[in-house]
């Protein structure tokens, strides 16, 4: 007995030691390579730093009739990334009112002017946000030595939000036009002239484009890519089946989602609009008309932002837009859940900005916002071709809430885009939902009928997984995302299936 | 009856004044200003009587950025001084009325020059007929503001005690002119006024252009290889194409290639064109190829030069284990001069020495060690001057 606790306490003390020494070296490991850090040959002359472009407005240069030396690409690439910083970090120090970093790309002249501007701004509690849109530049003049250039940017697209003491007192779309000149110091190009030759105030004047259809319709994801409708390993064939049986069941459009990081935000990918192509045409030879929701996913909104989902509008719709299976845009869904987080006026500003950049792209499709609730769905809707609204509400209050909203919005059409139940047990599985699901939508069928509501249910499919970004990670929420659909995990249809189309 | 005939002729001009409503007039604001155009600098005030007791803001748009301008208000007129940091910036000013549809306008042309902006590149030009620099005039008033197309400034050039003057006009802010290079060297001046403003003096350098190829000549105080006379090598005076002398301190290389093949290099920079390379004379007799270039531009011709022995001959005393190699004269039969190179290849049974040592008073000895010669029998031969002697089996105790 005496011996095994000697054993027993020898064996302690090995161990004890063993543990020590494994702790030494481990601080003495941890403090050579702390020493070490940052002493990499390879990285002393940040050499890895990639720039990554924040501004990136739609640019076209004219280098026709240069005076002088010509330019060449090489110098036309740093002219431009110069020129554009010069107006980001203007466009940084009005918002800020501060003049930090901007002697960068202004020599010490114009910095002046722009520096009594701040003061004053600073003086009156203005402050002033604003981003370029567009540029036209044509390049008139290079000195021999390329140290000067002299620039016409005929009608720059300028947003303009102006606050008083904090609160929005100005918003303003105008085309204006410049004449720069830059000098080249200390390897950047400085503007050292930039004087206004032009200014015209721009409102978008569209028409309001009509809903060419009776949209009996459903939210579309593929069974196995929830959120994720674009996946690599998706095939044409999973499109053609669901669209081949939503047809026969009477359905007329789908919904379907872009996520603007999928998509590949400011550099949209070819491989993600080539399957969107697919998607469309499959959709197209089974007759179902798509409403194309952008911008999923996206939530700055901040004017320092917008070139980027500018370009992203840019890239993308003239890809689509003439797709005949394409029935108009979403621009963005539920974006006023982001009120809270990012400030109403906020929201407003960028849907306003994107719906106007939408509109210079393509003027045969109607375009609309999601709205969550039918409260939300007045928002905007003179800038929307059509309203549409999410319901998932009582069924017993659609129909007033229907007049209410039909009554205020006399001139515009409305669809709602998204209702449904979700057949979900709880984690007991008790009761059984499925039955109640397919009462709601026989319920919500009958109503939608009756009252000659478009609308579009959600969903075709239950999923197995539903990604954190949808609905976070608690499982009361998630669980029930997972059992909406009119077929389930098996793929077996689900009692409310025979009531699929509205 | 009069009241209600006036009352249906309001009715009437009302309704037709409604229904002809411009969407941009908003009748309870009205400018009153008539001008748009001033100059810069000026006192700008924007009047707007108002029908109402708002008092709205206005907003600028200025080059730069935008500012929102508060109104005194006076009688029924709203008054809104434009500040002097945004009326003395020439430019198209957009103002607008806030709240309301009223908006317009200003054009601020710039005051008369006051400060010639200019600059010159490349600063440096070649002479030649091709050549050219640039010089980019970037006139402003006296808010720095760029001025206004065709405004004239008169461009002054002096060279070779000769001056011009040209007119050049302003379009797009600016105006350039090319000032092309002479074929002889020199400063071109020239500087930019316009009335009783000028700009600050440029000079432009017009240094020679590419050399030309030249001519080589020597001079030395003999032609003995005694290794102890320096030879001169003097280029011709190195010029370009049109007779500029090259800049002072063109590199030349000299190359001398020996009849046995070795290559020799040296180099030397010009003085008012001329490069002086200095060599020792060989210390034996040798035949010379010299050739002098400036890389990739210019090249002399090929200069033999031969160098005559310096010595005939020589004793060799043996005493013990000392070599004395005496007798050393020169060309006029004279101690050669220190230094010179004596060498002597000692060749024993099993080894192999080669001893080198200079001259000292016409005379050089070789000790041989005993710790590195043993006692024995060597071959022992003796150059200088390129004089061989030859001695067998000499027995060293």
């Amino acid at each position: 007995m005496n011996n095994f606790s000697v054993n027993i306490l020898r064996s302690g003390l090995v161990l004890l030691y063993l543990g020590l020494i494994a702790c030494v070296i481990l601080a003495i490991g941890s403090v050579y390579s702390y020493l070490n850090t940052g002493a990499d040959r390879s990285k002393m002359l940040h050499t890895e730093q990639l720039e990554q472009r924040t501004y990136r407005p739609i640019i076209t240069w004219d280098t026709t009739a240069v005076k002088g030396r010509s330019v060449n690409k090489t110098m036309l690439a740093t002219i431009e990334k110069d020129y554009l910083n010069a107006w980001r970090v203007k466009a940084n120090a009005l918002k800020n009112n501060d003049i930090n970093g901007v002697s960068d790309f202004y020599t010490k002249r114009s910095l002046g002017k722009l520096k009594s501007i701040i003061d004053y701004n600073i003086k009156n509690g203005t402050t002033v946000e604003m981003t370029t849109l567009e540029h036209h530049p044509k390049i008139e003049f290079m000195s021999e030595d390329g140290q000067i250039v002299v620039i016409s940017d005929t009608e720059v697209l300028q947003y303009q939000k102006t606050y008083q003491d904090n609160q929005i007192i100005d918003e303003q779309n105008t085309s204006n036009d410049y004449k720069v000149v830059l000098l080249l110091q200390d390897g950047h190009w400085h503007i050292r002239h930039l004087v206004s030759t032009g200014v015209r105030s721009i409102t978008s004047n569209f028409e309001t484009l009509p809903l060419h259809s009776k949209v009996r319709g459903i939210n579309y994801y593929p069974q196995k890519f929830p959120w994720d409708t674009f996946n690599d390993s998706i095939t044409k064939a999973t499109f053609d089946s669901d669209f081949n049986l939503l047809k026969n069941q009477g359905i007329n459009t789908i919904r379907i989602f872009i996520g603007y990081e999928d998509f590949g935000k400011e550099y949209v990918q070819s491989k993600k609009v080539n399957k969107l192509l697919e998607l469309l045409d499959s959709a197209h030879s089974n007759d179902l008309d798509v409403l194309v929701t952008l911008f999923d996913f996206y939530g700055n909104y901040d004017v320092e932002d917008w070139t980027m989902t500018t370009q992203h509008l840019n890239q993308l719709i003239p890809q689509i837009m003439n797709h005949p299976a394409l029935l108009g845009y979403d621009l963005k869904n539920e974006p006023d859940l982001d009120y809270e987080n990012r400030s109403p006026s906020m929201v407003d500003s960028w849907l306003e900005q994107m719906i106007y950049r939408l509109k210079l792209l393509d003027q045969d499709h109607p375009v609309t916002i999601g709205w969550s609730n039918a409260q939300a769905a007045t928002g905007l809707s003179e800038d929307v071709d059509f309203v549409s609204f999410h319901y998932y509400e009582d069924l017993d209050e659609l129909s007033n809430k229907w007049e209410k909203l039909r009554s205020q919005l006399s001139e515009k059409e409305i669809v709602i885009t998204e209702y449904g139940w979700s057949s979900y047990t709880g984690i007991l599985g008790l009761s059984s939902s499925e039955k109640e699901q397919a009462e709601y939508h026989k319920k919500a069928n009958s109503i939608l009928k009756e009252k000659k509501i478009p609308a579009m249910s959600w969903t075709l499919y239950d999923f197995n997984q539903v990604p954190d970004k949808v609905t976070g990670i608690l499982p009361w929420r998630r669980n029930p995302q997972k059992f909406y659909g009119f077929i389930d995990v098996h793929g077996n249809k689900k009692p409310t299936f025979k009531h699929l189309s509205n | 009856m009069i009241l209600r005939n006036s009352h249906i002729l309001i009715m009437i001009v009302t309704l037709l004044m409604s229904s002809k409503e411009h969407p941009y007039v908003d009748p309870t604001y009205r400018l009153i200003n008539t001008t748009t155009e001033y100059l810069a600098g000026d006192n700008i005030v924007l009047e707007i009587s108002a029908t109402t007791d708002d008092i709205p803001l206005l907003k600028i748009m200025g080059n730069q950025g935008i500012i929102l301008i508060k109104p005194l208000k006076n009688d029924a007129h709203l008054k809104y001084p434009i500040p002097q940091f945004i009326s003395s910036e020439a430019g198209v000013l957009y103002w607008k009325l806030l709240q309301t549809n009223l908006e317009g306008k200003l054009k601020i042309l710039p005051k008369n020059i006051h400060h010639i902006e200019s600059y010159v590149g490349p600063p440096t030009l070649e002479a030649s007929k091709d050549d050219f620099t640039m010089i980019t005039i970037l006139p402003v008033d006296e808010f720095d503001n760029p001025q206004l197309d065709n405004t004239t400034v008169t461009l002054k050039n002096f060279m070779d005690f000769k001056k011009e003057e040209k007119d050049l006009m302003i379009n797009n802010l600016f105006t350039f002119d090319i000032l092309n290079a002479h074929t002889s060297t020199g400063k071109l001046i020239t500087t930019v006024t316009s009335g009783n403003v000028s700009s600050k003096e440029h000079t432009i350098d017009i240094m020679a252009g590419r050399a030309v190829d030249f001519t080589l000549s020597r001079k030395r105080n003999h032609p003995y290889a005694d290794g102890n006379q320096t030879l001169q090598l003097i280029t011709s005076s190195i010029t370009d194409r049109y007779g500029n002398t090259v800049s002072d301190g063109t590199l030349v290389t000299f190359y001398i290639q020996t009849e046995h093949g070795a290559t020799r290099q040296t180099t030397a920079t010009t003085i008012n064109g001329v490069a002086t390379a200095n060599l020792l004379h060989p210390e034996k007799a040798e035949s010379w190829e010299v050739r002098a270039l400036i890389p990739n531009m210019a090249v002399s011709n090929y200069m033999k030069i031969e160098f005559l022995p310096a010595i005939k001959d020589f004793d060799i005393q043996i005493t013990g284990r000392s070599i004395r190699v005496t007798s050393l004269t020169s060309f006029l039969g004279q101690i050669i001069p220190d230094g010179f190179t004596v060498e002597a290849i000692i060749v024993g049974n099993d080894s192999d020495h080669n001893l080198n040592k200079g001259t000292l008073n016409g005379d050089v000895t070789f000790y041989l060690d005993p710790n590195v010669f043993e006692k024995g029998d060597y071959d022992i031969k003796i150059t200088a001057g390129g004089i061989v002697k030859h001695l067998k089996n000499v027995a060293i105790e």
